[in-house]
């Protein structure tokens, strides 16, 4: 309701019209917050443009996603060498695990794909001014930001961050013996709450502006993939968050007023607890409604990235536009039906078992049709191996190993004897670690240039492709190995058992090496994007010969308000290339029928062009 | 859709469609609805097990919150039908005030819980008693904070003519929706949090076949 009165806020200002097409074109825009001269503090801080945001949002997210790789690899360092760092003790180690792993998923993933992508993206691509609740997107931001201050403030509370592990199962997480469960765990809360909050208003907005904000000619079926994934992942986390919340807020009653939701009776160090008849399985149940589209919400803006980089850097239409809505579409349902294949040990009555596990194999046919229509598009491309191409084809396989190896962990039976072992590490960092980051970067790399105007190095981002793509292998595949050796997850020290064998320290030590090389590669692509946004070459409005709208704003990187007097109007789909003959091989969003693009080629589901022009 | 945002050369209106406040007010509803569900499906699958004792005392004082929220509600309705007129306006100030005094009535029956010892630290049940008519306040408050904002021009005693007053009217038909909203979510819970009992509960699974009979 907030952004309700924000509105109104605005209106009694004199107005504020984000759509602003209405004829009156750019001086529809409204006043409230645009145009005029801006002082330095409201076009970069308190701004209220989604552009402006969506950068925010992202070097954010990407500082505070540094922090969880060097807990990473503080983690490698105790894994490749035990003991060498006294530092890293047992108490340590589990609070970086948990950090790391709740800021990846949620802090950095999350907020990136859709505070940062969705927020530049979005309305550029959909043909709008800004985000239909500017005020709103605004406080978005801050809410994050104060969220992401609160998570780093619990490393300076008493007894420092929670050890309890990204999924914050209760009892542990609340009990003594468990890292930080003094402050840490409260802060964590406090802050998943605040960051919930940031998401709900960012995610208004995003799912509002795609429905109400399109410009004329922008249909639903004409918005490019990325702006799909997008809208998808945003109504799932609309609708997936609230668990979190849930089990968030009642975790935090049972911790700080004594309620008993998922508390049963415990003698902890000696001491009958005041908790009594909770159940931890009801936690289990919200975390994972959450958890499990949350695996989705960072999966869905990286199918539809993809999609757009390997169309344009392949001069070729997306294969089977449709198809890949309505995939996108039909993974988004299915992810709120699958959540308990997370809890196959934690036990379950045996139908239950059989329906999640049917569930989870059902995902694969859409998911599989998606990897299909990115290689056929591919098939007889004209592909440029551009940086953004070579994180997408890296996406690719990543992708397709981590989702094969989901296909494994998906039966009750098979997942069971693999559950809390290394394989299960090993895929999920594949699936949706490694994947949606190499995602994230392809993104920036291919929209860096809109939105700073300058180009990168290519040869430092190549670099940076290679080290991350080989190392993350390097990292990753061999886990596979050490989880059907047995080798558990999450243990601090692995002395003593007898099934590992000697030689799987080995391999924790190789492990470790490729981690710190990975970590360290990063840093070429923060020089290059630092060193780029003021000192590289001038890109040009469309330096990769693209269709999409955002390619297409008379200004680059775009003014407050993006378009010019007018609106641009949309003809046909994102995604007309491979043209044989005239200057270019693609036709721009904007082309009408007038302008050289006939009506055949107005339509997304076909491939114009692909029966008389042979790729080059 | 589209056609909303594109009207041809009509005059540029100050502020944001109404049809896209309301689509943005819908998806906020949408999401609500998803929080709700989510601790009602939380609360049965807790009341499942053996400790929970059903809250037998219902304070009269929940009674009068919900005549107040009702009275609420009516009056957000009068104020959307006559939302151009003055009398419309004030429905929507009483309205705000009925909210508040229901916040205060909440806020009584919690008193009356807590001297019948109910408390947030007992059963279960009276936890999820404080839990949820607090989460529902505090949905209250977030409604009048935008009714407050809404009305700001209006409480500073700006004149109320043309695209202000057209502007308000779509606020006000918003805060009615709004209201009709935190009602029907106060009742659900309501009838949650006194009538859905395990045999309740027990008597709706064995009928889908979830749970086998009990004896008796």
């Amino acid at each position: 309701m907030a952004d309700e009165g924000h509105e109104h806020g605005n209106g009694a200002r004199g107005g504020h019209q984000p759509d602003g097409g209405r004829g009156g074109g750019h001086g529809g825009h409204g006043d409230g917050h645009d145009h005029g001269p801006q002082s330095w503090v409201t076009k970069y801080v308190w701004s209220q443009d989604h552009k402006v945001i969506a950068i925010q949002y992202t070097i954010t997210a990407i500082v505070v996603g540094l922090v969880a790789l060097v807990l990473s690899d503080l983690m490698r360092l105790q894994l490749g060498y035990p003991g060498k760092f006294a530092f890293i003790d047992a108490q340590r180690y589990y609070q970086f695990i948990t950090m790391h792993g709740m800021i990846m998923v949620v802090y950095l993933l999350t907020a990136l794909f859709l505070g940062g992508f969705g927020n530049y993206l979005i309305p550029l691509m959909v043909g709008a001014r800004d985000m239909v609740f500017p005020f709103l997107n605004m406080l978005s931001y801050w809410f994050y930001l104060a969220s992401v201050l609160i998570l780093l403030g619990s490393f300076f509370v008493p007894g420092g961050p929670t050890g309890a592990g990204w999924t914050l199962y209760p009892p542990q997480a609340i009990l003594p013996g468990t890292p930080g469960v003094d402050g840490g765990i409260v802060t964590m809360l406090i802050s998943l709450v605040v960051f919930i909050a940031a998401a709900t208003m960012g995610g208004l907005n995003y799912v509002t502006t795609i429905l109400q904000a399109r410009t004329r000619g922008m249909t639903l079926m004409r918005m490019p993939l990325t702006v799909w994934g997008i809208f998808v992942a945003t109504i799932l986390a609309l609708l997936a968050f609230p668990a979190l919340f849930v089990s968030g807020v009642m975790m935090l009653f049972d911790k700080t007023l004594g309620s008993s939701f998922f508390m049963p009776a415990v003698v902890s160090m000696g001491q009958h607890l005041d908790h009594k008849g909770g159940s931890p399985l009801l936690f289990q149940h919200l975390f994972w409604f959450f958890g499990h589209p949350e695996v989705y919400i960072v999966a869905l803006p990286a199918f539809g990235i993809i999609s757009d980089l390997v169309s344009v850097h392949a001069r070729k239409c997306i294969f089977g536009y449709r198809m890949m809505v309505w995939a996108i579409v039909i993974i988004g349902g299915l992810s709120f039906v699958v959540w308990a294949h997370h809890m196959y040990v934690s036990g379950m009555h045996p139908w239950f078992g059989f329906f999640f596990a049917t569930t989870t194999l059902i995902i694969a046919v859409p998911t599989a049709l998606k990897v299909y229509n990115w290689t056929l598009t591919l098939w007889r491309g004209d592909i440029h191996l551009t940086v953004p191409m070579l994180f997408a084809l890296g996406f690719i396989s990543t992708f397709v190993l981590g989702g094969v190896t989901g296909l494994f962990l998906g039966n009750v039976s098979v997942d069971i004897p693999l559950s809390n072992t290394y394989f299960v590490v090993a895929h999920f960092h594949m699936v949706m670690g490694v994947s949606p980051v190499l995602a994230v970067f392809g993104g920036l790399y291919h929209w860096f240039p809109k939105m700073s105007g300058r180009m990168y190095n290519e040869a430092l981002g190549k670099l940076h492709f290679w080290v991350t793509f080989i190392g993350s292998y390097a990292i990753f595949f061999p886990m596979h190995y050490l989880g059907i050796l047995g080798m558990p997850r999450r243990y601090y020290a692995y002395e003593n058992y007898s099934f590992i064998p000697p030689s799987a320290q080995l391999m924790n030590e190789f492990i470790t090496i490729a981690a710190i090389i990975v970590g360290v590669a990063q840093l070429a692509f923060v020089f290059n994007f630092i060193v780029s946004t003021f000192r590289g070459k001038p890109a040009g409005g469309n330096p990769w010969r693209a269709a999409s709208l955002e390619w297409f704003t008379p200004q680059t990187p775009p003014v407050h308000g993006n378009w010019g007097p007018e609106l641009p109007v949309v003809y046909r789909g994102a995604y007309d290339y491979g043209h044989a003959g005239g200057d270019t091989d693609y036709l721009p969003q904007t082309t009408g029928p007038d302008d050289g693009g006939g009506e055949h080629a107005a339509r997304p589901g076909l491939a114009p062009g692909l029966d008389k022009g042979k790729p080059a | 859709m589209n056609t909303l945002v594109h009207s041809g050369a009509a005059p540029a209106l100050p502020g944001l469609s109404y049809v896209a406040r309301r689509a943005g007010l819908w998806v906020f509803l949408g999401v609500i609805t998803s929080l709700f569900m989510l601790f009602g499906a939380a609360y049965v699958m807790r009341m499942a097990m053996a400790d929970w004792q059903p809250l037998r005392y219902v304070p009269w004082q929940l009674w009068l919150s919900t005549a107040l929220l009702a009275g609420a509600c009516g009056a957000w309705e009068l104020a959307r039908r006559r939302a151009h007129q003055s009398d419309g306006r004030r429905a929507g100030m009483a309205g705000c005030a009925l909210s508040l005094a229901f916040l205060g009535a909440q806020w009584w029956a919690w008193q009356a819980m807590i001297a019948m010892q109910y408390r947030v630290d007992g059963n279960p049940a009276d936890s999820f008693f404080f839990m949820l008519t607090g989460l529902h306040g505090l949905h209250v408050i977030g409604g009048l904070l935008a009714a407050l904002l809404a009305g700001r021009a209006l409480l500073q005693g700006e004149a109320m003519g043309g695209l202000a007053r057209y502007r308000l009217a779509g606020s006000i038909a918003l805060c009615a929706q709004y209201w009709h909203y935190l009602l029907g979510l106060w009742l659900v819970l309501f009838a949650l949090l006194f009538w859905v009992t395990p045999d309740v509960v027990q008597i709706v699974c064995e009928s889908v076949g979830l749970r086998t009979p009990q004896p008796k």
